[in-house]
């Protein structure tokens, strides 16, 4: 298995093309090289510069998320579709994929575009950021102050100004 | 036992981290115009956020990808309202969006669009002295200075563009100056011109006048240039007013070509 031009590539053969994750919250994740560091600009920085045989260290990363994470390289480094959905191996199959894994609490859309951004997975982020788009998109400005948890700190004379200003977008 | 603060239970709920702001403007780039006024009112955060100018080009950026045409509508119900249609090039439904400009009917309006990284805008002639530029993602509208110079002159043309080196809007326009020939005494209609820099001019500055008498209430905003035809056959060829130096030149056009 070819690893990516890692300096010590016989320590990382020895591990038959593993490396090792550990998440912000101290669990450790042995994965398929190839996969991750294809999808995970952060993860191949690394392994060239020689994290191959000792974990990567992903401080701001919790082990929920980057389970996931993990499993979004893996299925779209499996199925070629590393540069996320303009590329042109995003085939249906990919997409219920995507649609699926976006399907989580908001908290985990929030530490999954955390963890797509420190990771660097284009893809990932783009996915999550949309979700949440949508997400907001019709909501109103208390909706969204709720859903959120945005406090207001506008003083009322303010936020009526404001909301003047913008009033046709209000409804 | 009974001491234990229960306090601390209710704040575990909001144990997580708050996103980083960087993190919210991801998210904020990819909604559309509507949402993102509405919630300029969520917070003052959510306000300086959404009003950044890297948060708005980028948005600009992303949104020429799926641009849309604008179409105008004769308003036949009398209320006073222009009425203009934003047509999707890609599914989405149609928004309709109203200008309300008195006297929007009898006069004519034009729409140039904005090759540059800034947002496309709209100027409207409103009536004979004013025009205003309108921002039809946005709504906002600014109303240009008056334009007065005393009851010899009257409005003809505007045209507008956007001026990269100034990052700034200029407006021109073009108009007839009627004098009385003292010889003959007749009235002789001389064209001049006028410009605006939006933003920085508090009224209009009187700028060299076309190379020959133009026509028709079209300006070409192209390549920097305001492009106009001229008013006589004669082959003179387009007048083009460069927005940045203000300098006139003449586009000679191929023999046969009637403008």
């Amino acid at each position: 298995m070819a690893t990516t031009g890692a300096s010590d590539g016989a320590s990382a053969a020895k591990k038959e093309g593993l490396v090792t994750l550990m998440s912000g919250d101290g669990e450790i994740f042995e994965v398929e090289a190839a996969a991750v560091a294809a999808l995970s600009v952060t993860i191949r920085h690394a392994i060239e510069e020689g994290f191959g045989d000792r974990p990567i260290p992903l401080p701001i990363v919790g082990a929920r998320a980057l389970a996931l994470a993990v499993e979004y390289c893996r299925k779209h480094h499996s199925l070629g579709g590393g540069a996320g959905e303009d590329s042109a191996a995003y085939d249906d199959e990919l997409r219920a994929f995507d649609h699926n894994l976006a399907k989580v609490d908001r908290d985990t859309l929030f530490d999954l575009i955390e963890a797509a951004n420190y990771l660097e997975i284009e893809g990932l982020l783009n996915l999550m950021c949309r979700t949440v788009a949508e997400m907001m998109k019709g909501k109103s400005v208390e909706e969204l102050r709720r859903t959120f948890d945005v406090s207001n700190d506008y003083t009322p004379e303010e936020e009526e100004e404001v909301r003047r200003e913008v009033s046709w977008a209000l409804d | 036992m009974e001491s234990v603060p229960k306090k601390r239970k209710i704040e575990g709920r909001c144990s997580r981290q708050p996103i980083p702001d960087e993190l919210i403007s991801e998210v904020l780039v990819r909604l559309p115009v509507k949402s993102l006024l509405r919630f300029r009112c969520v917070s003052r955060t959510w306000r300086s956020l959404i009003s950044d100018p890297h948060l708005i080009e980028s948005h600009h950026r992303r949104s020429q990808q799926h641009p849309l045409a604008l179409v105008r509508e004769w308003n036949l119900n009398g209320d006073n309202k222009g009425k203009a249609t934003y047509v999707p090039t890609r599914g989405a439904t149609l928004q309709r969006i109203y200008y309300d400009v008195a006297g929007f009917n009898s006069i004519s309006d034009m729409a140039v669009r904005v090759f540059s990284s800034s947002p496309d805008l709209i100027c409207i002639r409103e009536d004979g002295s004013r025009c205003s530029l309108l921002n039809p993602a946005t709504r906002e509208r600014v109303t240009l200075p008056e334009f007065s110079s005393g009851n010899t002159t009257f409005l003809r043309y505007v045209g507008f563009g956007y001026v990269p080196s100034l990052r700034k809007f200029k407006v021109a326009r073009v108009f007839g100056h009627v004098d009385i020939d003292r010889g003959s005494g007749r009235q002789v209609v001389e064209e001049r011109c006028a410009v605006l820099t939006v933003g920085v001019d508090r009224s209009w500055r009187p700028a060299r006048g076309p190379p020959f008498m133009i026509t028709r209430d079209q300006m070409a905003f192209v390549n920097g240039a305001l492009h106009m035809t001229p008013s006589t056959e004669e082959g003179k060829g387009l007048a083009a007013l460069d927005l940045e130096t203000e300098a006139w030149r003449v586009i000679p056009m191929p023999r046969g070509c009637i403008l």
